[in-house]
């Protein structure tokens, strides 16, 4: 009765991501399976292309590279923050999350700003006298890897605080009583207990950067292009939708599969289900 | 179609040649823009200093890099059309028409060159030299376009825009 209870006070969230996010998800994957060529000639189309393996390819090396990146930078940032004093903690989190009150489409812009052949990273290099050509940073993956892991950064860090700060003092007093060096703390210790929000903070990263669309296309162009791109592209441009459709068929499918993966790396990890 | 010309064949006929072609070009592409305003931007941040634009483009261009001028094709400048268009199941079509008259009212079109929106399409509109200069304007300039065979383009775009990709994706 009780359980019964929960997903009555639950109906009207479940109702909405039902009707709002199921149906409509499931209505894109059934129109690639309804063509005149077969249930999967979409697929093998999409498979069979070169360039479309190609950009499924570079845009789960770029979300892999942003999340590994995001992991280390976030996590060495939260280590620092959780163990700042009250007051400096506030102030270190607020400058943390910053970059959040402003959209996706600026911030990648800014780096339009200083990654450009005129732009502050450039003229600062030149006037450094270190080089004297400028060098073509947009428009390259390095470009678009580096804006996304700026993009992210601030969810890691968000996430990883709060997990860190719910680490017990105990256990690190209890073992660094029992003769760990700090090294060994905290990697006996703290990092175990963290594996959960790591993974928590590695499957938001992941899933944004796989799908994100506005960074790829101010800061990649065609030279970069990303499974969001090219969809935008098969809808907007060549207006084969049921092309696109496949291309966030394929995009759902690994995503789940991904997340489904670092889930039971989390469970195999964690000290507290193993 | 303009690399197949300038290799020398039908782009329908010989998609290879004209790719050929269009990969020739690939060092010196910076970007493939999709939006006239983005390519403005290209210019005003210096990333850019030469573009195959639309002339109703200039006028902004030109308000980032004053030094930038308008080079005309020998071959005559390619006419790319904007068009109106009703969607089939229209709740008020007859609204619709009515719009459509309005903006090919001369007044209206009058109107749009002056104040730098878009070429006129009605013959009856007059301009000065200055407000012209933005403009594909006069019988000359008109008869000296060339036109694409946009449903034939059409119909050889998915391909295309794929063999695109390829040469500057890959």
């Amino acid at each position: 009765m009780k359980r019964f209870a929960g997903w009555t006070q639950a109906s009207p969230a479940t109702l909405l991501v039902v009707v709002f996010l199921v149906l409509p998800v499931l209505a894109t994957i059934v129109t690639t399976f309804t063509t005149p060529g077969g249930p999967f000639a979409t697929y093998a189309a999409f498979f069979g292309s070169g360039f479309r393996r190609a950009v499924l390819f570079r845009t789960i090396q770029v979300s892999l590279a942003v999340t590994v990146i995001a992991l280390v930078i976030g996590f060495l940032t939260a280590y620092v923050v959780s163990r700042a004093p009250g007051w400096l903690k506030s102030i270190l989190i607020i400058a943390a999350v910053f970059p959040l009150l402003t959209g996706v489409v600026v911030r990648s812009f800014a780096w339009l700003i200083i990654l450009g052949k005129n732009g502050i990273l450039n003229s600062t290099l030149i006037s450094l006298g270190l080089i004297t050509e400028p060098f073509q940073m947009l428009y390259t993956q390095g470009a678009v890897i580096v804006a996304m892991v700026y993009l992210f950064v601030p969810l890691m860090i968000l996430t990883l605080v709060g997990v860190l700060e719910s680490i017990p003092d105990d256990l690190i007093q209890a073992s660094s009583s029992l003769g760990a060096k700090p090294s060994a703390t905290f990697m006996q210790v703290t990092l175990p207990l963290a594996v959960p929000g790591l993974i928590v903070g590695a499957v938001l990263v992941f899933t944004g950067s796989f799908t994100s669309y506005a960074t790829p296309q101010l800061l990649g162009g065609e030279q970069v292009m990303m499974m969001g791109t090219l969809m935008y592209q098969q809808a907007m441009v060549t207006f084969d939708w049921v092309a696109a459709s496949t291309i966030a068929a394929v995009m759902v499918v690994i995503t789940i599969a991904i997340v489904a993966a670092m889930n039971a790396m989390a469970r195999r990890l964690n000290p507290m289900t193993a | 179609m303009k690399a197949g010309d300038h290799a020398g064949v039908d782009a329908f006929a010989d998609e290879d040649a004209a790719f050929a072609a269009v990969e020739e070009l690939k060092p010196n592409v910076v970007k493939n823009y999709n939006t006239g305003s983005e390519m403005i931007n290209l210019f005003s941040t210096g990333e850019i200093t030469a573009a195959v634009a639309q002339d109703f483009t200039l006028g902004q261009i030109q308000a980032a890099v004053p030094t930038v001028e308008w080079a005309e094709l020998e071959e005559g400048a390619i006419a790319t059309l904007n068009t109106v268009n009703i969607p089939t199941g229209a709740a008020e079509p007859e609204l619709a028409y009515e719009f459509i008259n309005f903006i090919l009212s001369p007044e209206i079109q009058q109107q749009l060159a002056e104040q730098g929106v878009d070429a006129p399409v009605v013959t009856s509109v007059e301009l000065t030299p200055e407000q012209a200069s933005l403009w594909t304007y006069g019988a000359d300039v008109i008869a000296g376009l060339q036109r694409i065979d946009y449903a034939k383009m059409n119909a050889a775009k998915g391909g295309w825009v794929d063999r695109w990709n390829e040469i500057f994706g890959m």
